[in-house]
């Protein structure tokens, strides 16, 4: 600037501050200051004020808005495989609905699978009906269905009862003897049918009634429900069946004794690897104060848990667990002008704790068992407690689903004061035993 | 398959606001490197800008997204850019009217639109208070041009195409501003020497 439109020495002034003075004008504004005192002053406060801006008015953001800022456009978190990085945006806004839409399935085939008549059940049925209605006709006398014992007064018309399927195993499984074979079972079938069977809650009854009925007892065999098949095995293979043989009988029963646990019949665990279950499970809770702010960082492993657990027995287990997920934290204090003050922020804390799991199985439903669950852990920061309660889908079998309710408090201490941030929402996750 | 970048990030941190902004849109891994770069150059002036005028972090931080996100779509839509810290503020600005508009449903005057008094902000200066205390005092059109010229640091060409106003215009608005601001400051400037 050549001060071509005559500039005072004021505008001189400020044109020099903004560094668009030519150097023509410097050196006439120059001299004014040399004889100005007034300028001077005016510049020293122009300078003060200008220097004062330049270095307070500046608010630096918090480190995790890049990342959010990165995530929010799709350029995601530096750092990660390419591929991955890439599909991460995908996969975590996929992974909530096929989640949900995975657990919904699956509850849905384990309710139909628990409500509705199987074939094997229907097969059953229909000879059940078929027998009653040949007891009700009088062409099988009602006496030979009763009981065992009572079945072993009636062998005249056993042979006859014995030529039908079996209601249960079908063409295959009578016994080739053609004894009506009694059958152990497992604890979660509770009814006891009506063909000469008998079906022990576990094995101590079992021992016992054997005991009691010695005399009685023709045969005795373990059949168990159709996806036990180690069970069938078992049964080829150590001949699990006593074939109206005494001696038989008894190494069968020793055979329980020794091979089986006490609640039920499957076979003793062999290692502590047996009783040993992995579970990996991610959740969805909504924080209570809801965060004004991003979380501080951004890790790929979050809102998740993993845990193992050593099964006591059929309904409890003990475990560790370790997850991450971002708390939201809202705390006051008093600073060092006395002046109170409120302060949020939202940290993602990884945690790590002991853990129990209980599922019951008293609503019968083999396909379906509630699931109930508490963990104490500890981060960084403080403690957390958590809480939960759901379904476990396919209990029995190696890989099950686990999906419910989920609750979490993490407790922290700020200026003397503890202060809570909960969390509540819903958790899914996969659990494998071997 | 994924090919290694020709592009150094030495290289790309010497690039220009301009040339970093068309890359934006370009090779995943060249683009975020850009877009970092980006975000460094200015989040702070924007993030600044908007904490003065909106006086809540939380929310500064979701409008320092916004901006930064609309410039991705603009360099997607391949829209020509020269001047990206100008763009920045003008969307700064519009997403904080809007945001302002938002929360108290009224006419926004920036008579409480720049540099109020601060307040809960302990760790400001007592002279960055009194200037900001002072600049309430000035017209609005002198106090927005004063403040995007000062303390958000924009030249007066940027000024000018983001208040729609001639450069002569800002030049004089921004003059104005400061004298009136050291009129007003001066027993002070003078008493702390």
């Amino acid at each position: 600037m050549n001060n071509p439109l005559n500039l005072s020495n004021s505008e001189l002034l400020s044109a020099y501050l903004d560094g668009e003075l030519s150097p023509q004008s410097e050196k006439q504004l120059f001299e004014q200051l040399a004889s100005n005192d007034a300028l001077r002053s005016e510049m020293r406060d122009l300078l003060a004020i200008h220097k004062e801006i330049e270095t307070g008015a500046v608010y630096y953001p918090p480190m995790a808005l890049k990342a959010a800022a990165m995530a929010k456009v799709g350029l995601g978190s530096v750092g990660a495989a390419g591929v991955f990085t890439a599909a991460l945006p995908f996969v975590q806004k996929a992974f909530i609905p096929v989640a949900s839409a995975l657990v919904g399935s699956l509850m849905t085939v384990a309710v139909f699978m628990n409500l509705m008549p199987d074939a094997e059940s229907f097969k059953k049925n229909s000879a059940e009906n078929s027998f009653k209605n040949d007891v009700e006709k009088g062409e099988i006398p009602a006496n030979v269905i009763l009981s065992e014992s009572e079945e072993s007064a009636a062998d005249g018309q056993r042979e006859k009862m014995d030529s039908r399927p079996h209601p249960e195993l079908g063409e295959g499984g009578n016994d080739k003897s053609g004894d009506n074979p009694s059958r152990l079972r497992r604890v979660s079938l509770k009814k006891e049918d009506t063909f000469g069977e008998k079906v022990f809650k576990n094995k101590e009854e079992l021992l016992k009634t054997a005991s009691l009925e010695n005399n009685s007892f023709k045969n005795i065999a373990i059949v168990t429900i159709p996806e036990k098949n180690f069970l069938k095995e078992n049964i080829t293979q150590n001949s699990f069946k006593s074939n109206d043989n005494p001696a038989s009988l008894k190494e069968v029963l020793k055979t329980i004794e020794d091979e089986f646990t006490t609640d039920g019949i499957l076979p003793k665990k062999s290692s502590w690897l047996d009783n040993m279950q992995f579970e990996i499970r991610g959740f969805s809770l909504a924080n209570y104060p809801q965060p004004r702010t991003l979380p501080q960082s951004d890790p790929i492993f979050k809102n998740m848990a993993v845990g193992a657990y050593y099964t006591l027995n059929d309904e409890n287990a003990v475990g560790m667990e370790f997850g991450q997920e971002a708390f939201s934290q809202k705390f006051g204090g008093i600073d060092e002008d006395s002046i109170y003050f409120t302060y949020q922020q939202y940290l993602v804390l990884p945690w790590a704790g002991i853990s129990y799991r209980y599922t019951p199985d008293f609503l019968g439903f083999k396909n379906i068992r509630p699931l109930g669950g508490i963990t104490l852990a500890g981060t960084t920061g403080g403690p957390v407690g958590r809480a939960m309660i759901g379904a476990k889908l396919f209990p029995e079998s190696p890989v099950s689903m686990i999906v419910g309710a989920e609750g979490a408090v993490f407790a922290y201490q700020y200026q003397d004061k503890i202060f809570t941030s909960p969390k509540f929402g819903v958790m899914y996750g996969v659990s494998v035993k071997f | 398959m994924f090919f290694k970048s020709k592009i150094s990030p030495d290289e790309l941190s010497q690039k220009s606001d301009t040339e970093l902004y068309i890359l934006l849109c370009g090779e995943k891994r060249i683009a975020r490197a850009a877009f970092s770069l980006l975000y460094d150059r200015h989040s702070a002036r924007v993030y600044s800008y908007c904490r003065r005028i909106l006086q809540n972090p939380a929310t500064a931080e979701d409008i320092v997204q916004e901006v930064f996100a609309k410039l991705f779509e603009q360099s997607c839509a391949k829209a020509e850019m020269t001047n990206i810290a100008g763009f920045l503020i003008r969307v700064a600005r519009n997403l904080c009217l809007n945001e302002k508009e938002k929360k108290y449903n009224q006419h926004i005057s920036l008579e409480e639109f720049h540099l109020s008094s601060q307040a809960n902000e302990v760790e400001r200066s007592e002279l960055l208070k009194m200037i900001g205390a002072a600049l309430e005092t000035l017209p609005e059109a002198e106090r927005e041009s004063f403040s995007l010229k000062e303390f958000d640091g924009l030249n007066y060409t940027e000024i000018s195409k983001i208040l729609n106003i001639t450069e002569q215009n800002v030049r004089i608005r921004v003059f104005r501003g400061k004298q009136k601001l050291r009129e007003i400051l001066s027993p002070y400037l003078h008493d702390s020497r």
